[in-house]
């Protein structure tokens, strides 16, 4: 795969990173790639970009950030952001990358078309609920 | 000489180590054992014989008993001798009466059995008592020193230790190869960690050298030949002509006049200068000089200010003592080779140092502007001639860290923003490694926005052209190898150190150099600013890569160490050394062959014509020339045949008991 730096983003008057940066006030050039975020992160292990690769694309204004499944598997548990030592709020760049989805509006959750609601963990509810909805 | 007369007054006293030793060595018996050995009055054991009680104990002995020699059985030399000579010099016996036994590293922790490891105790006590038996009274060997110093290299290693003996009162001579002194230092833009200009730094200890009366700066200057020993080193220096003998109010004119043009190599061919120049503004001695090389003698510089150019001048040749000498020779930067990412291919692709010259010379603007195109992005690659792998193919390579390159490129980074807020910065590094303090740097420019990527080791960056741009091409780690391409107006190879001339200086000087070819100190722990070679020292970037403050910690360091050994104008030195007995040299001269440091030569007796002489200043005591000497004429001081025989004879008795 290959990443041109300099691609310019159709329509997009900003780059990612800044981008990024109005929506949720967090500067990922902070980041040293240190993967803490990743090692915490839960979800990691199901993710197509590791939390701490996902803030190395917005850095490189690479757009596979905005597309990637990650951002739909965070639980928004926070434990990256608790967790980082350049003080990076992650998951909030997490949001902020779903938010640039649901702007566009994509996806919504149809709490009503779950079946067996009560057996889903109330955790991942509470997750999606809070992720589907903008 | 008079008859030697053996010791018979000995104490032998056998520590416990409060269990080190006392656990797998029957102390009770090896002093059992030694109590009536010959020669001996007396054997003690004690718990810890080093406390202040011990030492007590072993102090009032030697007066109370008259004893005329004392070994003590202990711990390693390495820790404990220096303390027990001190306590027998106390008692009013000569220290080099008594002898230390290492029961503990050699006995009781190198063996399980307890039997066996007070055996083998007890025969090298044994051994040391014989040794003291035939040991000499020996003094420190005195000699008169010269109060001076020779500083081989005037870059800002060179300065600051120039600056620092001569406050202490010892004459300098300070040797530059270049017309001018500063060296690499002047050349930096910023330097990190403050920001000052390279040449504001270098100035600024310039101006104070130009207030010390006791330095000679010799510039254009060479150092040809070096022989002798600490405190009496003799020196030949080659000085070059500068052709410009003093300053003329118009000066500036005669160097507008000059019609020869030529590269300027302190600016690496970014601009030119004439065949007389000043390096650069503030350049010190504050005397331009002519390159004969350059130089047509065309005499129109000569019409304007007369005599003070003097286009006839010869070379000298000087020839002085010193007591000591410190080498700062400094560094030379990594040349990539031709290709080598790009190098020499591209117009596009600079190193570091030239970088540094570029953003130096265009203070002024604020664009950046190089080969007549500006520059908005910039890729720098790390690492380039550092930490180079070796793969069977690519020859010698440089395996160290360069130290000094991360820390200056992302200083350059930070600073780069200050002035070029648009310039985009990408850095393909290794591993970063700014490293102390150094580390707030690289937070630092990370959250101004430089973008770091990180590559392979096996795998570095390539450059190449595309459609007359300039493309970094390159695995990222962070996203497991995914390929980045970048398209830069610049590209920057932050190149590493090398070591510069350090074969020649070293064979001069006949000190050696380790690993990566920089200059080697005695010990990197122990004796970090010292050669093997006594009075000859090692600062600066000639020793090791290092930034300027680092470089700046070494020189003050030789600096001390030189001036402790020439501050009291006489140099003591342990008698540990060899000696001729005139009468027994038959002039065999295998000696001379042998000795490491060429201390032997040959001298009239009275009496007894030419025989070997040994220089002690210049004798480090190794006993190579005793095992080759056929009549047993040389000896060591602390160590002679005769005593290692008996030593090993009771060593052997020991053993059989
Ligand atoms: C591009 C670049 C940027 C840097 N930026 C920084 C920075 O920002 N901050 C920092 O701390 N460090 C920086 N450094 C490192 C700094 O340059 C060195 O630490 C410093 O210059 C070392 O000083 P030195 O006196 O040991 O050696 P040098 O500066 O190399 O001086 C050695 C001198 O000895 C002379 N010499 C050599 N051989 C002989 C001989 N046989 N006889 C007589 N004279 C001889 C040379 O001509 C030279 O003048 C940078 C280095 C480079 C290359
Ligand atoms: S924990 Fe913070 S600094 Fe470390 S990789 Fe994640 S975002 Fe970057
Ligand atoms: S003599 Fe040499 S230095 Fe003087 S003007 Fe002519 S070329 Fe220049
Ligand atoms: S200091 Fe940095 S750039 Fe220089 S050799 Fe070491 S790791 Fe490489």
């Amino acid at each position: 795969m290959e990443i041109y730096l300099e691609r310019k983003v159709k329509r997009m008057e900003f780059e990612l990173s800044e981008r990024i940066k109005m929506i949720s006030g967090e500067n990922v050039f902070k980041c040293i790639s240190c993967g803490r975020c990743t090692a915490i992160c839960p979800a990691a292990p199901f993710m197509d970009f590791k939390p701490h690769q996902i803030i190395h694309l917005v850095r490189l204004n690479d757009e596979r950030a905005v597309e990637s499944e990650a951002i739909w598997l965070c639980t928004s548990c926070m434990y990256c952001s608790e967790r980082c030592p350049r003080d990076i709020d992650v998951a909030r760049v997490m949001e902020a990358l779903r938010a640039i989805n649901l702007r566009k509006r994509k996806d919504v959750v149809a709490l009503r078309k779950l079946k067996d609601l009560k057996k889903l963990p109330p955790m991942a509810l509470v997750a999606s609920g809070r992720k589907y909805t903008g | 000489m008079s008859k030697f007369v053996e010791r018979q007054r000995i104490g032998v006293y056998v520590c416990h180590c409060g269990g080190n030793i006392s656990d797998y060595v029957d102390v009770k018996e090896v002093v059992n054992a030694v109590k009536d050995y010959p020669g001996v009055v007396l054997a003690k054991d004690f718990i810890f014989m080093c406390s202040d009680a011990g030492q007590k104990m072993i102090e009032e002995d030697i007066k109370k008993h008259n004893l005329d020699g004392v070994v003590v059985a202990a711990c390693s030399p390495k820790l404990h001798e220096m303390t027990f000579r001190n306590v027998v010099t106390r008692a009013g016996l000569n220290p080099f009466l008594f002898y230390h036994v290492n029961i503990r590293e050699q006995s009781s922790w190198a063996h399980r059995d307890r039997k066996y490891s007070t055996k083998k105790a007890i025969s090298h006590v044994l051994a040391g008592i014989e040794y003291v038996k035939l040991a000499s009274a020996l003094e420190k060997i005195r000699m008169k020193a010269e109060k001076s110093v020779l500083i081989i290299g005037g870059g800002i290693a060179g300065i600051r230790a120039a600056l620092d003996l001569s406050g202490m009162g010892i004459n300098v001579v300070l040797v530059e190869k270049e017309p001018f002194l500063g060296g690499r230092t002047a050349r930096i833009w910023r330097t990190h960690p403050n920001g000052k200009k390279g040449v504001d730094v270098v100035r600024g200890l310039i101006n104070e050298l130009k207030e010390r009366d006791n330095v000679v700066i010799l510039t254009n200057s060479e150092v040809t030949h070096v022989e002798g020993f600490v405190g009496n080193f003799k020196v030949k220096v080659h000085v070059n002509p500068r052709y410009v003998i003093k300053n003329h109010p118009r000066m500036k004119e005669a160097i507008d006049v000059c019609p020869v043009t030529v590269p300027d190599e302190f600016n690496y061919g970014l601009t030119t200068r004439k065949a007389i120049y000043y390096p650069y503004e503030g350049a010190y001695p504050e005397l331009p000089v002519i390159d004969p090389k350059a130089c047509t003698r065309c005499g129109e510089c000569v019409k304007i200010v007369g005599d003070a150019i003097d286009l006839s001048q010869k070379p000298m040749d000087l020839e002085f003592k010193v007591g000591a000498i410190v080498v700062t020779t400094g560094f030379k930067p990594y040349e990539p080779k031709p290709g080598e990412f790009g190098y020499k291919e591209y117009g596009n692709v600079i190193t570091l140092p030239v970088f540094d010259r570029l953003l130096d010379l265009s203070e002024g603007g604020n664009k950046l502007i190089y080969n007549g195109k500006e520059i908005n992005s910039i890729a720098f690659i790390y690492c380039v001639g550092s930490r180079q792998i070796p793969n069977g193919s690519n020859g010698k390579v440089n395996e160290y860290c360069s130290r000094y390159c991360c820390n200056a490129t992302i200083y350059r980074a930070s600073q780069l923003k200050r002035k070029y807020p648009h310039i985009k910065q990408y850095h393909f590094y290794r591993d970063i490694r700014t490293y102390g303090l150094n580390e707030l740097l690289y937070l630092k420019a990370g959250e101004e926005g430089a973008v770091f990527i990180k590559y392979p080791d096996e795998e570095p960056p390539k450059v190449y052209g595309e459609d007359g741009k300039l493309i970094v091409e390159s695995k990222d780690v962070v996203l497991g190898g995914d390929t980045v391409r970048t398209k830069v107006d610049l590209v920057v190879l932050v190149v590493g150190m090398e070591p510069y001339d350090t074969k020649k200086i070293s064979d001069i000087l006949s000190i050696s150099t380790g690993k990566g070819g920089f200059l080697q100190e005695a010990h990197p722990k122990l004796r970090p600013v010292e050669t093997l070679k006594s009075g000859i020292y090692i600062a600066g970037t000639a020793q090791a890569p290092r930034t300027i403050s680092e470089t700046l910690i070494s020189a003050s360091a030789a600096s001390a160490k030189a001036a402790s050994m020439l501050i009291k104008g006489e140099i003591e030195l342990e008698p540990r050394v060899a000696r001729v007995d005139p009468e027994k040299c038959n002039l065999s001269k295998r000696c001379v062959e042998v000795c490491p440091t060429g201390a032997i030569s040959f001298k009239e007796y009275e009496g007894l014509g030419t025989k070997a002489w040994v220089n002690e200043a210049m004798c480090i005591g190794c006993g190579a020339c005793t095992a080759v000497c056929p009549t047993e004429a040389i000896q060591l001081n602390t160590l002679k045949t005769t005593q290692i025989k008996r030593m090993i004879e009771a060593a052997i008795k020991g053993l059989e008991r």
